[in-house]
């Protein structure tokens, strides 16, 4: 049904559409009417990422949690350096304030625990790798990339299941490589989505997560959508615009836990959204305001294994953590 | 009450599934749009207060920023170009300049003193409390008016509901030299009788220009620019025109002084070789001299003529560039190349500043290594 060429896979959007329309339904049906959530899920307040002066005052900032070793890893675009972080939410070790790594874009860490960095360089991009003390050890070169990726400009760069991927938001490409950065599969968002020309230019991809089983996240504020892009490139998407619960203004980062929840950032509502796996929305929180528990425009989400949600917000709030706790569904 | 569910869910379902083909619709594409996209009309969510403490409230007038630049940039914050204005690395190379510059400043020393560009300088100082963007402490008023640096903001210029001369809707953008009554205004420009908060009320008209759909600015791909810019400049810059000072405006021909000919002419400090097919230079751009948005071409490598005319965009960018003053360049550096702030040995330089700073130009390579001021691209001075 799915071909290879992602020019072509949203001609069969039709075949998937009418059958998601089924599975969804099918879902009302068996449950006997609008059930809001087959397991109920609880969001808590746990703290924001400090140092020994207290929070530290980020302002939209990028995050990768590196599961393997318990450490969270943000990247401050602005300040260009890159701060470690423990299971407990403080401040560790840092690096790349020396201007050694150029314009940096995003980071992510192999499973070996080398630090990978997305860099904007005066010619293009780099990847470039790093030991655990952020020093660099090497390069990794893209390699057999197709001609349609001849101006892949990657802003993104996320490592999972032993795959790299990148992502190009404004050209809304994604590219997914060995970790030698030999090219395996790619995808054209703009073709997938149908965007018409006269419309490409603003519209990109803001937030972007590779969940366990290397299905590809990302929101598109202007479309006021999220989708899911499975690996073989089988494309969801939801979404509808509005300030009441569960719909979108901009919608900005997006992450999904391994039950399937995913969590989409709205910078508008200053909210973090949840849904199942089958697109309901479950609940909402944050707001705007001061408290701990309040968000102020968030925006980039990643998650750890241990039911840890991570929030980037703006006014200097930093970076809070909330605990995510779903029950069993009741029988 | 379960048929309602139903039909509600039914309805999200087939929104979630055939939602996926979508045509992009931004929240103000070419005018006002949704109220919801930026305000909080009860201020209220989830039925619970957005007020949580005084002075953390939304917005005065119930934005669902702190203040309406943080409002707008919940959108147009990012880089890559396209509608972003507000970038992390100054990589947004779009004709009004990336406000990144406003965090930026660059220092060295210059026989024992050390000197600076201070972020303030490099640009209109827009106060966006969410962003970190602060008020300019130098420049308490508007240089040449009463406009209050505290009041500042995306909305003193723009009018983010899109009125055009008090005029009802409109049914698109007016950036782009479609022409009709019912498009709007150029970049959603306040056009008269527009109150642009501090106590002004803008009395002249918006310029006619039209912008270009694509990245980065270069001479082949810029915003055209027709008319009345400087004028509309005077909304608030009022005194900046006049005796003893720099021409600029509707009248300020190029045709004096043969400035349009010397244009054309000049290439770089020492060539003067250049003609007029492909004189334009983007960081010295210039008005057509006519109020016919169709007629300009955002892609014309023409250089001026003699009713072309200079204006306030001609040496200075309208959000912000990496020198003093807004400039287009470093207005006092002797030569470019190597006296321009920043340079790769300035404290305060990160990532590509340097490249970025004359948009994606290595000036040495552009013009050669003695290029003097771009004034001279109209004086012929070197």
């Amino acid at each position: 049904m799915f071909t290879e060429n992602p020019r072509q896979l949203f001609s069969s959007a039709w075949v998937l559409t009418v059958a998601g329309l089924i599975i969804g339904l099918g879902v009302v049906f068996t449950a006997g009417g609008w059930n809001t959530a087959e397991a109920s899920i609880e969001v808590s307040y746990a703290y924001h990422l400090s140092n020994f002066s207290g929070t530290v005052p980020y302002n939209w900032v990028n995050l990768f949690v590196d599961e393997l070793r318990n450490e969270i890893y943000v990247l401050d675009p602005r300040a260009g350096d890159i701060r470690v972080f423990n299971e407990k939410g403080m401040e560790v070790f840092s690096f790349g304030d020396d201007g050694s790594l150029d314009s940096v874009m995003d980071i992510t860490v192999e499973k070996g625990g080398d630090i990978l960095v997305l860099s904007k360089t005066n010619t293009g991009f780099s990847i470039l790798r790093c030991n655990f003390r952020g020093e660099v050890t090497g390069k990794i070169l893209l390699g057999n990339l197709p001609d349609w990726l001849s101006n892949f400009s990657p802003t993104r760069l996320i490592c999972r299941n032993e795959r790299i991927f990148l992502l190009d938001t404004a050209a809304m490409k994604i590219a997914v490589t060995a970790m030698d950065g030999i090219f395996q599969n790619g995808f054209e968002l703009m073709a997938l989505l149908e965007i018409p020309p006269d419309k490409q230019i603003g519209t990109e991809v803001s937030g972007f997560y590779v969940d366990g089983n290397g299905n590809m996240l990302f929101t598109v504020p202007v479309l006021f959508s999220a989708y899911i892009l499975s690996p073989e490139g089988r494309l969801a998407g939801f979404g509808t615009p509005g300030s009441s619960p569960g719909r979108f203004g901009v919608v900005s980062g997006i992450a999904a836990d391994d039950q399937g929840n995913i969590f989409v950032a709205d910078r508008l509502r200053s909210v973090v959204m949840i849904f199942d796996r089958n697109f309901q929305f479950l609940k909402e929180f944050g707001y705007r305001g001061v408290l701990p528990s309040n968000l102020i425009s968030p925006s980039n989400l990643s998650l750890d294994g241990k039911g840890k949600l991570y929030v980037s917000q703006l006014k200097s709030r930093g970076i809070g953590v909330f605990k995510i706790q779903q029950a069993a569904p009741d029988l | 009450m379960k048929a309602m569910k139903l039909s509600v869910f039914a309805m999200a379902a087939m929104l979630a599934i055939f939602g996926i083909s979508s045509t992009s619709h931004a929240l103000h594409d070419g005018g006002v749009a949704r109220c919801e996209a930026c305000h909080t009309m009860h201020n209220s969510q989830g039925n619970a207060g957005m007020t949580v403490i005084a002075g953390h409230e939304p917005g005065g007038r119930l934005t669902k920023g702190s203040d309406p630049s943080s409002t707008c940039l919940n959108c147009h914050q990012g880089g890559g170009n396209g509608y972003h204005v507000f970038s992390t690395d100054g990589s947004n190379l779009t004709p009004g300049g990336d406000f990144y510059w406003l965090t930026k400043t660059f220092s060295w020393v210059s026989r024992g003193t050390t000197q600076y560009s201070t972020g303030e300088s490099h640009g209109h100082s827009v106060v966006a409390a969410d962003f970190g963007l602060a008020a300019d402490a130098t420049l308490t008023t508007a240089p040449g008016g009463t406009y209050n640096a505290g009041s500042l903001g995306c909305t003193s210029c723009h009018d983010p509901h899109g009125n055009k001369n008090g005029a009802g809707a409109i049914e698109g953008s007016g950036s782009y030299g479609v022409a009709g009554p019912t498009r709007g205004n150029f970049r959603l420009l306040g056009d008269i009788g527009y109150q642009a908060g501090s106590s002004v009320t803008f009395t002249s008209q918006v310029p006619v220009a039209r912008s270009f759909s694509s990245n980065a600015e270069t001479n082949a791909n810029h915003a055209d620019y027709g008319q009345g810019m400087s004028e509309w400049c005077r909304n608030c810059h009022g005194n900046f025109s006049g005796s003893l000072r720099h021409p600029a405006g509707n009248d300020a021909h190029l045709s004096n002084d043969s400035i349009a000919d010397h244009y054309n002419a000049y290439v770089a400090s020492g060539n003067l070789t250049g003609t007029q097919a492909t004189a334009y230079l983007a960081l010295v751009p210039f008005e057509r001299g006519t109020a016919d948005a169709t007629t300009l071409s955002t892609t014309s490598t023409v250089g001026p003529n003699g009713t072309s005319n200079v204006m306030c965009l001609t040496c200075h960018r309208a959000h912000a560039s990496a020198f003093p003053d807004a400039g287009r360049w470093y207005f006092t550096a002797t030569f470019l190349s190597t006296q321009s702030h920043p340079l790769a040995t300035d404290t305060g330089v990160t990532g590509n500043d340097v490249l970025n700073s004359y948009y994606n130009r290595d000036m040495t390579a552009t013009f050669g290594a003695y290029q003097r001021s771009l004034c001279n691209k109209c004086h012929l001075q070197d």
